[in-house]
């Protein structure tokens, strides 16, 4: 079974054709990375397999739940990190991590939440503490351990490195790898070349809501990815 | 993996809401408010009711100084002791009836009236009674209610009515709108629960606690007020049971607005301009509209007509006198009497009469007045705000009708007085004009005073205080359910692109 399927997915808004006929399947423990400049369509079509928005026409099915049918069934089986991780402020890491562990129809204790945490890579001092003082990196960590604690079968990451630092950015890496490693299906949308090239499987770039190019991220050294992506979005 | 159980939410959702200082620093202040628009209605009514008991003990003064001066005037009197004025003489019938003939007609305060102060603050509570006071008594305060269609006091029923609303709005629109404020509603809609059902949990959670705390800062302002609460048990269940169902309306309302998951400062605006409409715009507006197409009679006009009914009445008094005494078949032979008929005795006759010439005047007010009672009872049903306010004064026993009910047992009581009196004056006009027995200084054609009749007014029972609200109540469940369940409804989808 496909961790993600979209087939042939098409949304507009009035004459701006955002995303247009797009199609991607995902493996479980694939990660792909989709690339574009600003309003490529990324968040869009993340935002189409989140059911947040409804394509005008295709298909899209999150490990096999039609996701324009049963978006909430769609949406149990989807981790989703956003750009900006925002958390409650008078809520320790743990408790919003049990909040949205609930949100998710899961009930956990404090020992699998400290367990997700450091997984997630947020140390163990910052386990208690409210999640008012974190920085956005480990807020970040904390939407990490969020979509772990979901036990989802895609994870979808919107821009997950914007505005970390290096160290940050590397934890995040070595979670993506993890849980590829453990059969969970990635689907990042992002700037960040080097980091695709870093843990991607597969890559394609959208421009003006269509995929111009798809590749195995194996192919390509890091200069010969920037140069693609430079020449696939002049052309 | 399923959508978590509404249960596990609630709870989840019920023990952070309970730490929340908002939800108890909206609770304090709609306690104290409700404590201090209760203690200063008591207040005020204590010191009515004060002056209710002041009248009943000059009614028992004035029946003592009474029979004193009757005891007075038939003891004999001595060699030098000149004539004396007949109204100074309660044992002359005529002047007994213009001038000792006074009595008050009382509408005590129920147990459970500091729940709202409705009319208490505008239409007497005690009216002075006299034989020949046209239609009763006095009317020289204002009839019309100034504020029945408006704010009001600051009583209880106003703090339920409008302050409450406030807090809730506040609650909800702070409370629920906090994600999105927050940033945070992305990654709350990217799990497995949809809008309905955390929407739906987070306002009862609010509501569990809200519900209680509301209720429970009700009983405690009635009881600090005074209120006997172990004999309003029943009213005071149904005033619970309709502060419920109001705040379950304007919870409807919270969640029609909040279903689309606005931010805290358009949540707020709406509920503003919302709240506004309802407790201001929309009664001010019914209340302009009743004024433009049912005015009521000129207050002015009504003195004028009283002033030239008298003129006329003073004109043709002998006239009349000779005509009504013509007209009376044990009093016919005596027409010659009617120029000399003293002053009290006159006016057993003319103010039957003024009160027959004023009376298209004063039906038109009346009919004016139960029109009004009909419009008011007519907008609570659209509008809860007010529906919920005359309610609160039905039960408290303050409302208009209660008011208009004491004025008519008021004039029936002077009827009934008159039927006492009037014959008695008016059989002196068969009797010689005998000089005053020279013995004593008192006319004695009224030996004894006369053992008159108490007022009395029917009270209507709790029961049936309650069978009248009960409509507006099965209103408000009906509105407040509709309402919910179109909110409900709307929260179809995650408001998030």
């Amino acid at each position: 079974m496909t961790a993600l399927q979209l087939d042939s997915v098409s949304i507009s808004f009035g004459p701006l054709h955002a995303v247009a006929d797009l199609s991607i399947q995902l493996r479980p423990g694939e990660v792909y990375a989709l690339l574009g400049p600003n309003g490529a369509g990324k968040t869009t079509t993340l935002n189409m397999i989140l059911g947040f928005l409804r394509p005008e026409r295709g298909s899209i099915a999150v490990a096999g739940v039609d996701a324009l049918t049963d978006p909430l069934g769609a949406r149990a089986r989807i981790g989703y990190l956003p750009e900006t991780v925002m958390l409650h402020p008078t809520l320790s890491a743990i408790e919003n991590l049990t909040y949205f562990a609930l949100l998710a129809g899961r009930k956990i204790d404090v020992t699998t939440a400290r367990r997700l945490l450091d997984e997630a890579g947020l140390q163990s001092s910052a386990h208690e503490r409210h999640s008012g003082s974190f920085s956005k990196g480990m807020r970040q960590k904390v939407g990490v351990a969020i979509a772990l604690a979901k036990q989802a079968n895609l994870l979808l990451l919107d821009e997950p490195t914007s505005g970390l630092d290096a160290s940050a950015a590397n934890d995040l890496s070595n979670v993506i790898r993890t849980a590829s490693s453990r059969g969970i299906a990635v689907l990042m949308a992002t700037h960040d070349l080097f980091r695709v090239k870093d843990v991607a499987h597969r890559l394609g770039i959208l421009r003006s809501g269509q995929l111009v190019e798809e590749r195995d991220a194996a192919t390509l050294d890091p200069v010969a990815l920037e140069q693609l992506y430079l020449q696939r979005l002049a052309s | 993996m399923s959508a978590p159980a509404f249960r596990d939410l609630f709870i989840w959702e019920w023990r952070h809401v309970g730490r929340s200082p908002l939800l108890w620093s909206i609770v304090f202040v709609l306690l104290a408010s409700f404590t201090w628009g209760a203690a200063t209605t008591a207040f005020k009514h204590d010191q009515q009711t004060a002056a209710l008991e002041r009248a009943r003990a000059d009614d028992q003064a004035l029946i003592a100084n009474i029979a004193e001066r009757a005891v007075a005037y038939r003891a004999k009197i001595t060699e030098d002791a000149g004539q004396v004025a007949y109204w100074q003489d309660p044992t002359n019938v005529a002047g007994y009836s213009e001038y000792f003939v006074r009595r008050h007609a009382l509408k005590p305060h129920l147990p459970l009236s500091p729940l709202a102060t409705g009319v208490s603050d505008l239409a007497p509570s005690r009216l002075e009674i006299k034989l020949n006071t046209p239609f009763g008594f006095n009317d020289t305060y204002d009839f019309e209610n100034p504020r029945g269609l408006a704010l009001g006091r600051f009583d209880f029923a106003f703090a339920v009515v409008v302050l409450l609303p406030i807090g809730l709005l506040l609650l909800c629109a702070l409370l629920i709108t906090f994600e999105r404020d927050r940033g945070m509603l992305r990654l709350v809609a990217a799990q497995a629960v949809g809008p309905r059902r955390w929407i739906g949990a987070r306002m009862a959670a609010i509501l569990a606690w809200f519900i209680p705390a509301v209720l429970l800062a009700q009983v405690v302002a009635l009881a600090i007020a005074g209120v006997p609460l172990g004999e309003v048990a029943a009213p005071l269940g149904v005033s619970l049971v309709l502060t419920l169902l109001y705040i379950c309306f304007w919870s409807g309302i919270a969640l029609f607005v909040l279903a689309r998951q606005p931010t805290a400062g358009a949540a707020l605006g709406m509920f503003g301009a919302i709240w506004a409409l309802l407790i201001i715009g929309l009664p001010m507006a019914v209340s302009a509209l009743v004024a433009t197409f049912d005015p009521p009679p000129s207050a002015i006009e009504y003195v004028d007509a009283q002033r030239r009914v008298r003129d006329e009445i003073d004109a043709q008094r002998d006239a009349l006198l000779t005509h009504a005494l013509g007209a009376r078949p044990d009093l016919a032979a005596h027409v010659h009497r009617a120029t000399s008929l003293d002053y009290a005795t006159r006016l057993s006759f003319l103010v039957p009469e003024i009160e027959r010439r004023l009376s298209p005047q004063r039906v038109a007010m009346e009919h004016h007045r139960v029109r009004q009672e009909r419009v008011a009872l007519a907008t609570g049903f659209l509008l809860p705000t007010l529906g919920t306010e005359s309610s609160f004064a039905a039960l408290a026993g303050t409302d208009p009708e209660r008011q208009r009910r004491f004025e008519q047992a008021a004039r029936e009581y002077q009827q009934q007085l008159r039927a006492c009196v009037y014959p008695l004056v008016q059989a002196e006009i068969t009797r010689p004009p005998t000089p005053p027995i020279r013995e004593t200084r008192g006319r004695l054609n009224l030996p004894e005073p006369l053992d008159l009749p108490e007022f009395g007014m029917t009270e209507r029972s709790n029961a049936e205080r309650i069978r009248n609200v009960l409509p507006f109540a099965l209103w408000l469940t009906l509105v407040a359910a509709v309402i919910s369940i179109a909110g409900w409804r709307r929260a179809d989808q995650w408001q998030v692109t």
